[in-house]
């Protein structure tokens, strides 16, 4: 195809914002990276000593020998990585299986279709600090005890679930019911039917609902602050050591959860995309892609 | 929306032969209401929790505005105490404007940079591996801890940070702009945002046929005019679908405010969360109702812009 001189322009132009856009996105891992290895402080640039013993401290928090700056204040992340990828577990697989079923209920036509839909999506699009809030002040009014199991979970459950529910709307608009119509002309009932046709067609979806689920609420904040009691996640713990004092070791946590979520989220991609391909995806090119780039639209959205 | 199709409930003209004995659609009618009851058992887990930890909460927010405090104690009482502090001091007019002003800028700024990055991608990288690798690394920030992301941004752009060591090295001077100043929140904020427009409006554009472009461009359109009238509109889907998402996000975020805005220009957000942190529950909760209504006003101003419910 033959450029314009405006084309040309904003072909330049275009390149270089997409450039300057990943350098601003991934300098700070570069950054982070480099300043894990710093042993005393990371206010200043370049850092005057390189050592490891920021990562020691991290997985000993409890062995004082480390500690030798004088001030440095003392955290213990262990507990709260534990907390998180617990509750951050806990919320996907819940959050997927009820999605699953509401976008299951979606196939129909049914009275009050239309409140349904916007009232699910109610517990992500109200701000995170609000939910929070109410959900404080309301667990305080009927004696709820707050805490990751109550109003913690639930209050994850509530943010993550829409992100599937949408996630398996996208892929049930693309399903071809014909096939579980086979499925219990042959003699299947509607359970076996579900089992054996619906969830393996719907697989790619459950991953990605389940990656949803999983990362939202491990990085929570915005709700989470009020309504876990005396509970610390990960980013509570995070945000409680910034207010006191950075130390090198937040960015050895950092940068090795950066590096774990970078590889899982890879992997995690790339067996995504072999599952959609398996029921998605394949020999007819032109159809299938556009199918393709729907669905990973709305995933990635 | 779903687009799978029902059967007509009743027929039209049903036919007059006299054996009828069930109304006509009565079993169809039967049939609807069966499957209705499935749908609500289906949907009865998910709304249960929507009812206990969103809807339950919006009205107590509503409900604990119009309470008091005495001391540290609430009193349930109708009172207008919060809602006239609130509505009678400028301060608090301040904090709801420069809100929606961030909010404003923030998101013009991710959709401009957004778009022309996913048009870029999508039109202008043709080589397929590439563009799928180029893809890949606009999302993947998304998928990490985006606390860990803005906490590097001390050490990047502090005085003695990483830019102004660059910028001392090349002989320039240094600079004081992106830590703890409305600037560097903006800027700040934009960085994390972006991720979640690039990657829709690329989508978008990519369902384009580059035959209805070519087309356009035969019929004698300019490639501004073909650009303007043929893939801008199509674009607008993922654009929108971005903006959403990006918006869902940045109306709640008070740490990015706090830790790199320094609370110098504190956010409606932030605010929130500091007077619920002094135990002054009944302004929390008026703030919280008005930040409510201005995210409400422009998830609906996105809607009417286009209608998200096109894209699943």
């Amino acid at each position: 195809m033959q450029l314009s001189q405006g084309q040309k322009a904003f072909r330049v132009a275009g390149g270089i914002i997409f450039i300057l856009i990943l350098i601003i996105l991934y300098a700070p891992f570069f950054i982070m990276g480099l300043l894990s290895f710093a042993e005393r402080t990371t206010a200043v640039f370049p850092p005057a000593d390189f050592s490891f013993i920021s990562y020691q401290k991290l997985f000993n928090p409890t062995n004082f020998d480390l500690y030798r700056i004088p001030g440095e204040p003392l955290v213990n992340y262990l507990r709260p990585i534990g907390l998180s990828v617990t509750l951050a577990l806990l919320t996907s697989i819940i959050a997927t299986v009820l999605a699953l079923m509401a976008a299951l209920a979606f196939r129909e036509r049914f009275r009050g279709r239309g409140i349904a839909f916007y009232l699910l999506l109610l517990g992500m699009v109200t701000p995170g600090i609000i939910l929070g809030l109410g959900f404080r002040l309301f667990a305080d009014q009927i004696g709820l005890p707050t805490g990751w199991k109550t109003t913690g979970l639930l209050t994850h459950i509530a943010w993550t679930m829409p992100f599937g529910f949408i996630v398996f709307l996208v892929f049930l608009n693309r399903f071809d019911r014909t096939i579980e119509e086979a499925a219990s002309v042959l003699g299947a009932d509607s359970w076996t039917v579900f089992r054996t046709v619906t969830l393996p067609v719907l697989a790619p979806g459950v991953l990605a609902s389940l990656l949803f689920g999983f990362t939202l609420s491990f990085d929570e904040i915005q709700r989470s602050a009020l309504v876990l009691g005396r509970d610390q996640t990960l980013p509570i713990a995070i945000i409680g050591a910034t207010t006191v004092r950075i130390t090198p070791v937040l960015y050895a946590l950092g940068s090795l959860i950066a590096l774990v979520s970078f590889a899982f989220v890879a992997f995690y991609l790339l067996f995504f995309e072999r599952e959609r391909r398996r029921f998605y995806g394949g020999t007819v090119a032109e159809d299938d892609e556009e199918e393709a780039e729907s669905t990973e639209g709305a995933v990635a959205a | 929306m779903s687009a799978s199709s029902m059967p007509a409930s009743s027929p039209l003209g049903a036919p007059t032969l006299p054996v009828v004995t069930h109304a006509p659609g009565a079993l169809e009618q039967q049939e609807q209401r069966r499957k209705s009851r499935k749908s609500w058992l289906l949907l009865l887990p998910a709304l249960l929790v929507v009812v206990i930890a969103a809807i339950a909460p919006l009205l107590t927010i509503l409900w604990v505005s119009f309470w008091r405090t005495d001391g540290l104690t609430l009193q349930r009482t109708i009172d207008f105490t919060a809602w006239r502090t609130v509505l009678s001091d400028p301060t608090f007019y301040r904090l709801a404007w420069s809100s929606v002003q961030t909010v404003i800028i923030v998101l013009a700024l991710v959709g401009v940079l957004g778009l022309a990055a996913g048009y870029w991608l999508a039109r202008f990288v043709t080589n397929r591996k590439l563009q799928a690798l180029l893809l890949l690394l606009a999302i993947l920030p998304f998928w990490t801890s985006y606390l860990i992301r803005i906490i590097t941004w001390q050490p990047l752009f502090g005085n003695s940070g990483v830019i102004n060591f660059l910028l001392t090295q090349l002989g320039l001077p240094p600079m004081e702009l992106f830590l703890y100043n409305q600037r560097a929140m903006i800027f700040a904020m934009t960085s994390l945002y972006v991720v979640f427009v690039i990657g829709p409006v690329f989508w978008a554009l990519s369902r384009i046929d580059p035959e209805v472009i070519a087309a356009s461009r035969t019929l004698g359109a300019s490639a501004w005019t073909s650009f303007r009238t043929v893939e801008l509109p199509l674009a607008r889907g993922g654009l929108v679908v971005g903006l959403f998402f990006a918006s869902i996000f940045l109306f709640g975020d008070y740490a990015t405010g706090r830790l790199i805005g320094g609370g110098t220009n504190p956010l409606l957000s932030d605010a929130i969360s500091q007077y619920a942190g002094s135990g002054q529950w009944p302004i929390a909760a008026a703030l919280a109702v008005v930040l409510f209504l201005l995210a409400i006003i422009c998830l609906t101003i996105f809607m009417r812009v286009y209608d998200l419910r096109n894209e699943l």
